[in-house]
Formats: C-alpha cells, sequence, structure tokens
C-alpha cells in the first residue's frame, strides 16, 4: 500500500511538470537549440545560465530566465529597468562611484552613466596579468563582461528591429525601396534586403558635397552608409542557433545569416514573423513560427542527433529534481526530530517516507543528466555533491532499516541534505559542460571518480554515525548492545570507504599512467586521496591494536570526514589564496568553520566522556 | 620466561603500534608536503619531504622523511608477515593487501630511482633522435672533422665548486670554479640569481678553467650554440645544455591537429601524427593523442602541449622512461584480489570477529 502510494505520488509529481511543461506559451522558443561554450543545449537552460551568472538568480522580476531572455531580446525596452546586474563587492561600487553600502542590483539604466568608466577600468584590469588581478579587478572586468553579455544579447534581432538610423522619411525613396507606407522606422533587414539598389542609387554621388545634393539623395547617402556600417557589427550575437554543416564549425546566429550567405536562409523570415507575433503579442503565432523554424533544425545532420536531449534538458530544468530531494531529505530529518518527542513509530515511517521519496526523485535527475549528457555521471566537481549525496543516503538506508531505522535516517537524511545543499551553492555556471580533452572519454577515468566518490560517501557515513556512536556513548543509558552494533556498523563502513578509496586511487594512478606515464606524482589531489587511506588505516590498526577506545575510534571517524573534505574540495582552494573570487572565499570560510566545529564537538564531548567516566 | 633483546625488538617491528606510528608520521609529511607545494612549487617538495630521507623542518628540526618512514614502514609490514600475522587460509586476504602494499613502496622507490622524464618538442616536418631535459642540465662538447661531429657530454647537475669534469675522448679537462643554480651573464661575469620554485626556469652558470693552466671560461643555460674553444692547436665547440637522451626510434612530427568544441575554446582533442624510422630503417606511421600515448620498450611518448609560432604548428611530446612502470600494476592486482577476498569473507561470514579473523596474536 505505502509503495504504491510513494509511487503514485511520484508519477503525478511527474505528469505535472511535464503537462505543465508542454502547455506552457514559450515552450517552442525554450526548446530552441543554442550553443554555449560548444554545448548544444535548450535555449531555456542558456537563459538559466546567462542570468545566474549575472544577477545570481533563477528569475527576474517574476518572469522566468527564458521569458526575461524573450523580452531582453524582442521587447528590449522592458528589460532596461531589470535589476540584472549583481555588484557583490562594496569596493568595486566605489570604484564606480555607485551607491551602496554592501552589494547592489543595478539595472541596465542606472548602470549606463557610469559605463564608459567601467570600460576604463575593466580594460586596466585586463592589461594585467590573470594571477596578479584583486577581486575587486576580476569584479570589474567580471562587469564589464556581463555588460557586454547583455548588450550583445539584447542586441540580437535588432536588424529586425525599428531604428531611427533607417527612417525613410521620403516616399521617392520607400518607392524606390520597394518599403511598406508606415508610421515607424524601418529596421535594417528591410534596407539590407534593398542593398544593391541603394548602392547603384548612391554610386554616382560618392564625393559630391552634401549641399549641392537634394534632401532625397542625402537621404539615401546617408541609409546607403548606415547599412554598411552596420553590416560590421549585426552579426555579432551571442546567440548561436543555425547549425552549419561541419560538426566541429561553430553555429551562427540569426542576424549572421541575413548580412552572409548562410544555408540557412530560410531561418531568416521566420524569426522576422516570430519577432513581430512576439511583439504583437500574438502568442500563438509565435508559438507555431518557432515550432517550425525548430523542426528545420532537427532535420539538420548536425543538429539532428542532438535534438532528442534537448526536451529531456528542459524537462530537466523544470522538474529541478535535486532541489525537490533537498526538500524531502530536510523534511525526512524534521520528522526524525519529532519522533524523539511524541509518536516515535508513526513519525519515523513519516521520515523514512520523505526519505525514499528524496531518493526517487534524486535518482531521477541523475537518470535524466546521464540521458542528457550520455556520459559518465561524475566528471565535475558539481556532480561528485550529487553522486556522493546519491550514495550516501544508499549506505545509510543498508545499515539496517528494520533494527535500526534511527540510524538510517540520521545518516541519510543528513548527509544526503548536506551535500545536495553544497551541490547548489556549487552549480551555478553550466553544470553540464564540455570536457577538455584530457578528461575527455578515458575509461579509467570514469571509473575512478566513480569509485573514489563511493569512498567518500562511505568515510562520510562513518563520520554521521562517529556523531552518532559519540551521542549513544555520552547519553544516560548507555545500552552494550546498542553500543556494540553501533560500533561495527561503523567498523564496516569505515572498511567500505577505505576499500572504494583504495581502489578509486589506485585506478586514478592507473589513468594518470595511461595518460602521462606517472602512476604518483604526487599532486594535491592524489595527496588528498592518500590522506583519507592514511588516516583510515590509522583508526581501524589503532582501535585494533587497542590503542583507541570506543570513543576514540567514533572521534577518528570524525576525522575521517574532516579528512574527506579537505581532500575533495579543500585542495582545490590550495594556492587559490588571496585572488579568488567572493565565492570561493566563501567556501574556505565554510570549511575552516566546518572543520572548527567538529573538533570543538570531539574535545567538548571528550571532556564530557572523562568525566562520565569517573563518576560511575 | 624473559624475552631477549632481539625478540622484543622483532616483536615491536612486527607490532600494529609501530604502524600507526608509522602512518601518522606518513601523514602528516604528506598533509606538510601538499601545503609546502603550494608555496614552495612540486621539485622543492619532493626534495625536501616527498623524495627525502631526512625532512628538515623550518630547516632547524630533523624529522624522518617519507622515504625513511616508507622505509620503517616496509620493514613493520615483512616483519609482521613474517612474525606477528598467521598463514591460514583466512588470512590470505589480509596477508595479500600486505604484499601488495609491500610492492606499492618497493615500486614507488624503484620507480622513482629508475624513470627520467624528458621532453621533445618537434615543429612540423622536423625530426630527431633524442629528446631533452626540462630540469637537468650537461656540459657537451665536440669537434667536428671531414662533417663528422664528435660528442661528449657530462651531465652537471649538482656540481661542486672544485671538481674536474674529463673529457677522455678530447684528452682535456675542465676544473669548477664557481657554480650556480640559476644565473645570468653580465659583461665576463656571471651575476648568481635567486632560485625558482619552478625548477624548469633556472638557468645554471659554471665558471670553468681549462687544463689545470689553461683559459678561465665561463658557460650557462641560454647561451649560444657551440661556442669556440682551443686546446693543445685543435678546435673545440662547448656548450651548456639541457641533458638530451638517445631515443631508441627517430621520430618525426608529420601533422599536429587540434580540436575544439565548435564556437568555444575548449580543447576537445589534440593529436600529433608522426612519422616512425627504427634503427633499422623500417618506417612508419603512428599518432599520440591525449590519453593515447605511444609506447616503445621502456619508453612512453604522451601529448604533453603545443604551440604555434610564426605560423609553424609545434608538438610538445613528454617522454617517460621508466623500467619499474609494471610494479604498481602488480602491486594493485595483489591489493585487489586480497581486498576482494577479504569482501568476500565479510559478506559470507556476516558477523564481525575481529581476534579470528584478522589473526591477531596475543
Amino acid at each position: 500500500m505505502k509503495r504504491i502510494l510513494v509511487f503514485t505520488l511520484f508519477l503525478v509529481l511527474f505528469f505535472l511538470t511535464y503537462a505543465e511543461l508542454n502547455a506552457d506559451v514559450g515552450a517552442h522558443f525554450r526548446q530552441l537549440m543554442v550553443v554555449d561554450n560548444g554545448r548544444v543545449m535548450p535555449l531555456d537552460s542558456y537563459a538559466r545560465i546567462v542570468l545566474r551568472r549575472l544577477s545570481g538568480r533563477q528569475a527576474i522580476a517574476g518572469k522566468s530566465a527564458a521569458d526575461w531572455m524573450a523580452d531582453l531580446m524582442m521587447r528590449p525596452q522592458l528589460t532596461t529597468a531589470d535589476t540584472v546586474f549583481l555588484i557583490d563587492h562594496p569596493e568595486i561600487l566605489s570604484a564606480l562611484g555607485l551607491p551602496g553600502e554592501k552589494r547592489a542590483r543595478m539595472s541596465f539604466q542606472q548602470l549606463k552613466p557610469f559605463l564608459n568608466r567601467l570600460s576604463d577600468l575593466a580594460r586596466s584590469a585586463f592589461n594585467l596579468e590573470p594571477a596578479k588581478r584583486s577581486v575587486v579587478e576580476n569584479g570589474l572586468l567580471q562587469l564589464y563582461e556581463n555588460v557586454y553579455l547583455f548588450v550583445s544579447l539584447r542586441d540580437s534581432f535588432i536588424c529586425f528591429l525599428p531604428h531611427e538610423d533607417f527612417a525613410v522619411s521620403f516616399s521617392e525613396n520607400r518607392q524606390l525601396l520597394g518599403l511598406k507606407e508606415q508610421e515607424t522606422p524601418h529596421a535594417f533587414a528591410d534596407l539590407f534586403l534593398q542593398k544593391e539598389v541603394l548602392i547603384t542609387a548612391v554610386s554616382g554621388m560618392g564625393s559630391k558635397d552634401p549641399e549641392s545634393l537634394t534632401p532625397v539623395q542625402n537621404e539615401l547617402r546617408k541609409l546607403s552608409g548606415n547599412v554598411q556600417e552596420w553590416e560590421k557589427n549585426v552579426g555579432n550575437s551571442p546567440l548561436h542557433v543555425l547549425p552549419e554543416m561541419s560538426p566541429d564549425q561553430a553555429w551562427s546566429p540569426v542576424s549572421a545569416a541575413l548580412v552572409s550567405s548562410h544555408p540557412f536562409h530560410q531561418a531568416i523570415p521566420l524569426w522576422r514573423q516570430a519577432l513581430d507575433a512576439y511583439r504583437d503579442g500574438r502568442t500563438c503565432s509565435f508559438n507555431e513560427t518557432l515550432a517550425a523554424f525548430n523542426r528545420l533544425i532537427h532535420v539538420h545532420p548536425v543538429a539532428a542527433p542532438l535534438a532528442g536531449r534537448i526536451g529531456r534538458e528542459v524537462f530537466y530544468n523544470h522538474l529541478d529534481p535535486f532541489f525537490w530531494s533537498r526538500i524531502a531529505y530536510g523534511a525526512s530529518l524534521v520528522f526524525l526530530l519529532l519522533s524523539f518527542l511524541f509518536w516515535p513509530a508513526g513519525m519515523r515511517k513519516i521520515s523514512l517516507f520523505a526519505l525514499t521519496t528524496g531518493l526517487l526523485v534524486h535518482t531521477l535527475g541523475l537518470v535524466l543528466r546521464f540521458l542528457i549528457t550520455q556520459r559518465s555521471p561524475v566528471t565535475n566537481l558539481y556532480e561528485t555533491f550529487l553522486f556522493v549525496a546519491w550514495l550516501a543516503v544508499i549506505i545509510g538506508l543498508f545499515l539496517g532499516v528494520r533494527k535500526h531505522l534511527p540510524l538510517c535516517l540520521t545518516t541519510s537524511g543528513s548527509s544526503g541534505l548536506a551535500f545536495l545543499i553544497i551541490a547548489a551553492r556549487f552549480g551555478t555556471g553550466d553544470t553540464m559542460g564540455q570536457l577538455v580533452a584530457v578528461l575527455n572519454s578515458n575509461w579509467w577515468l570514469s571509473v575512478h571518480v566513480i569509485t573514489i566518490t563511493a569512498g567518500y560517501a562511505g568515510c562520510v557515513v562513518a563520520g554521521v554515525i562517529g556523531h552518532v556512536l559519540i551521542g549513544q556513548l555520552l547519553g544516560k543509558k548507555a545500552q552494550p548492545d546498542v553500543l556494540i552494533h553501533t560500533e561495527r556498523t561503523l567498523h564496516a563502513t569505515l572498511i567500505f570507504g577505505l576499500f572504494f578509496t583504495f581502489l578509486g586511487t589506485v585506478m586514478g594512478g592507473i589513468w594518470a599512467d595511461q595518460s602521462w606515464g606517472r602512476f604518483w606524482g604526487w599532486d594535491p589531489k592524489e595527496n588528498g586521496a592518500l590522506v583519507i587511506i592514511l588516516w583510515v588505516a590509522i583508526i581501524l590498526h589503532a582501535r585494533l591494536a587497542g590503542m583507541i577506545s570506543r570513543f576514540g575510534f567514533a572521534a577518528g571517524a570524525i576525522g575521517s570526514i574532516i579528512m574527506v573534505v579537505l581532500a575533495w574540495f579543500g585542495v582545490n582552494l590550495l594556492g587559490v589564496g588571496m585572488h579568488s573570487y567572493g565565492f570561493i572565499s566563501g567556501i574556505a570560510k565554510g570549511l575552516a568553520l566546518f572543520v572548527l566545529v567538529e573538533i570543538l564537538f570531539v574535545l567538548a564531548s571528550a571532556l564530557k566522556f572523562h568525566k562520565k567516566r569517573l563518576s560511575i | 620466561m624473559k624475552r631477549g633483546a632481539t625478540q622484543r625488538l622483532l616483536a615491536y617491528l612486527a607490532s600494529m603500534n609501530l604502524t600507526v606510528y608509522a602512518l601518522f608520521i606518513f601523514l602528516v609529511l604528506v598533509l606538510w608536503g601538499t601545503v609546502y607545494q603550494a608555496s614552495h612549487g612540486l621539485y622543492a617538495a619532493q626534495k625536501e619531504i616527498f623524495h627525502a630521507w631526512i625532512f628538515w623542518a623550518g630547516g632547524l628540526i630533523p624529522l624522518p622523511g617519507l622515504i625513511l618512514t616508507g622505509a620503517v614502514l616496509t620493514l613493520n609490514l615483512v616483519v609482521a608477515l613474517l612474525v606477528r600475522i598467521k598463514w591460514s587460509f583466512r588470512t590470505t586476504g589480509l596477508i595479500f593487501i600486505h604484499l601488495g602494499l609491500i610492492l606499492f613502496l618497493l615500486g614507488g622507490f624503484v620507480s622513482r630511482q629508475l624513470s627520467e622524464e624528458s621532453f621533445l618538442t618537434l615543429a612540423e616536418g622536423e625530426g630527431a633522435e633524442f629528446s631533452t631535459s626540462s630540469r637537468r642540465w650537461e656540459l657537451a662538447v665536440w669537434s667536428e672533422s671531414d662533417g663528422k661531429r664528435t660528442v661528449s657530454a657530462i651531465p652537471v647537475d649538482g656540481v661542486r665548486v672544485g671538481e674536474v669534469l674529463t673529457y677522455k675522448t678530447f684528452h682535456f679537462t675542465f676544473s669548477v670554479l664557481s657554480a650556480f643554480s640559476n644565473c645570468r651573464p653580465s659583461g665576463n661575469e656571471l651575476q648568481p640569481l635567486a632560485v625558482e620554485p619552478e625548477v624548469e626556469r633556472n638557468l645554471p652558470g659554471l665558471s670553468l678553467q681549462m687544463d689545470p693552466d689553461g683559459e678561465v671560461l665561463n658557460v650557462y643555460g641560454g647561451m649560444a650554440d657551440g661556442v669556440a674553444i682551443v686546446s693543445k692547436g685543435s678546435v673545440f665547440k662547448i656548450q651548456l645544455r639541457r641533458r638530451r637522451f638517445q631515443l631508441p626510434v627517430k621520430l618525426t612530427l608529420l601533422d599536429f591537429k587540434k580540436v575544439t568544441y565548435p564556437g568555444s575554446d575548449i580543447p576537445k582533442s589534440f593529436a600529433s601524427r608522426l612519422e616512425l624510422t627504427q634503427p633499422d630503417g623500417f618506417t612508419r606511421e603512428v599518432s599520440v593523442s591525449m590519453n593515447r600515448p605511444l609506447r616503445i620498450d621502456e619508453y612512453t611518448f604522451y601529448q604533453s602541449s603545443y604551440h604555434s609560432e610564426t605560423g609553424r604548428e609545434y608538438s610538445t611530446l613528454s617522454v617517460v622512461r621508466n623500467s619499474g612502470r609494471m610494479l604498481p600494476y602488480y602491486a594493485s592486482l595483489l591489493t585487489f584480489l586480497g581486498l576482494l577476498w577479504l569482501a568476500l569473507q565479510l559478506i559470507m561470514g556476516g558477523e564481525f570477529r575481529r581476534e579470528k579473523e584478522y589473526g591477531v596474536k596475543k
């Protein structure tokens, strides 16, 4: 019955997201194939990455990232007041002469008067060696790049939008160029398509004095000049949506297809229609046009093999599985805590239910990621957090759901929650980015990373059990059989952790030998793994030799979490030092705080344990 | 019965207490070395800690270096296997693991002694029969007659003042008047510079006196190719250069190819297409790419880096010669089998019965 309930809930969640997704007006816009940093992704992901990069947020002014991007490109005047630029250092604000105490979010409109100063500052920062730039200089450079990205995205379709530069006021000229009579100015595209006519018309007046020309002629000359000026820059949008014939070639933006002879000429009228529809609020027509464009792209030989992943990725973005599993693990811990206050059996069942639901959604998230990226599940730091959290929850569940439910729930819930929270903080850029050559497609590497993360998970779970064991030792009525069971579980988990860390490290050595000819090179990352192995070997042998008590064993297990955390991302902070940007130094602070709290915990409980023994 | 001193020593050498202490020192050294490396560079960390018998902490306090600690651990493991751990069917897994670990420690030591790393940078169309060291130097002397070159080279790493370098082929000697790890020429003098943490960037220099009473000359890293000297009426050329290693084959770079992901700078792959000429003249084409090295006997060639200069593409291969290369593989296999045995025992045996499982002698 319970299982049926879980599955029903799961399916409902699944279909609700799916249904919501397809009913959405911007569905086809979100599914546009865009290339960013060498990866083909749906526009939905691209918009999220861009918005998060600019503002650190997922949505802005009540609009989703994709909706915001649609407005930015097609109705830019609606977005100039959106506060999308995050400035998170007070010295950047003061360097620009902006008001604000600590951090601020500014709109393009607010930033506009300061852009000249920003560009000067950014240029001088750019001329420094990257390693010598300070936090502020890096921040200024980043802000400049962000503004540049914003502007070039905003101007992606400027070629189709009415512009003062292409105002044709004389009807003779309109007739000559075959333009419609209209109130608003024309767009670059209108005049560019008549470029030949324009050039012929102005060919005779090249060097003549403007005074000697009629106003009609002068307008033609001005239009011709503007068209040629625009032609140079109009194709520079970062929105690369048109595939080329070779898979290794960069994709092109729509505006580039307009000014160059791109094979995708059919795309231009489609985009023009879509743009007009969007600006007039004709959602249906907008959607249909983009659907037609997507169909066109999906049959392209370069894009076709990747088309299937696009829908999956949009679905993954909307489901946001790791957010929901985070909530579920958190809920599981809350119910576990409540169970110590009242209705223990029932509350623990609810807690287990929340945990398993979280695990299911977590698993679904990992499977979706695999279906999207089609490569080994652990290829970057972000993915190690997802994977370790997942494994830790599973290991926790193996500790004995029937007999020792609280132990299970504590270890699974807390490690799952903790690592998913860290993952969320790390997953700010494109978490599915392309792999650099050395990491690309090597069997040993994939197996090595998966194995070593399993080792990390084992050691982390052992550390959590260490906490539980210390709690039991300090408790008023410590029952011997409970203590023995917890210690045995701890012992087994440590061996599990040691086994996989060791295996993973050895495989890493094999990979290194296959890839650059040395099994071991005292690289910080290698040393980190070695430190975990040594630490776990020390506590296992010390306990075996009777050098440490049960309490010492538990404290040692807590030490293994510290070692894992140091090896895992502590080494990434080595040598980063002063020049790191806000976020990394935040991580370093968090890390130091965590280690300090754990050490204090062990010391305080050691003191209490000592007193308790004396009092018996 | 009172035990003799030898037995007590043996018991201590086999004890887990020693294991724990040695492992702990090992751990401290690895952590220290990792942090040390971030500020002083890998080479210094290796020299001072990882590849040292004695580590002078802060330059003052002698601590066991990693090699000494490793040696103690190896001894501890060997003695434990001989006298403490029971050899039985039950302890097979354990014995395998510890044998594997011994092999790891020995293998690490052997590889450090036997392996030699060097580089081979080729422009497209260029070929070479030797590779170059990035941190070791040699003083090469050659004479040319009838278009044939006779070369004699002596490694000069760690050469001391007062040492005499003897070139038997040419019947003359150099005595070292002064030696610098990093320097640059200034006028007729060598001006010493602070030693760079990245050893590859140091350019050493020597001040030499030819024969017991001959002329004094300065040689330094980065000097012109072959400076002429005269001894007993014949002309020789001399150069302080990065050490060269003869390769078993000749390699010629035909083409270097770098592929990036579309529209980005993220490299997808690097590959060098080479022509390999064996000593017997047999020629074939081979390719070296990221994660796909070329192996010839004890030599392995890896795609290391590339650059382009005045329109020509250069590919750099790193060349590793390591006759102990397979040792870690054997060690891994042994340890893995042991771990597998232990895991199966745990899964099938269920409960943990420490004393019996580990064969600890009380």
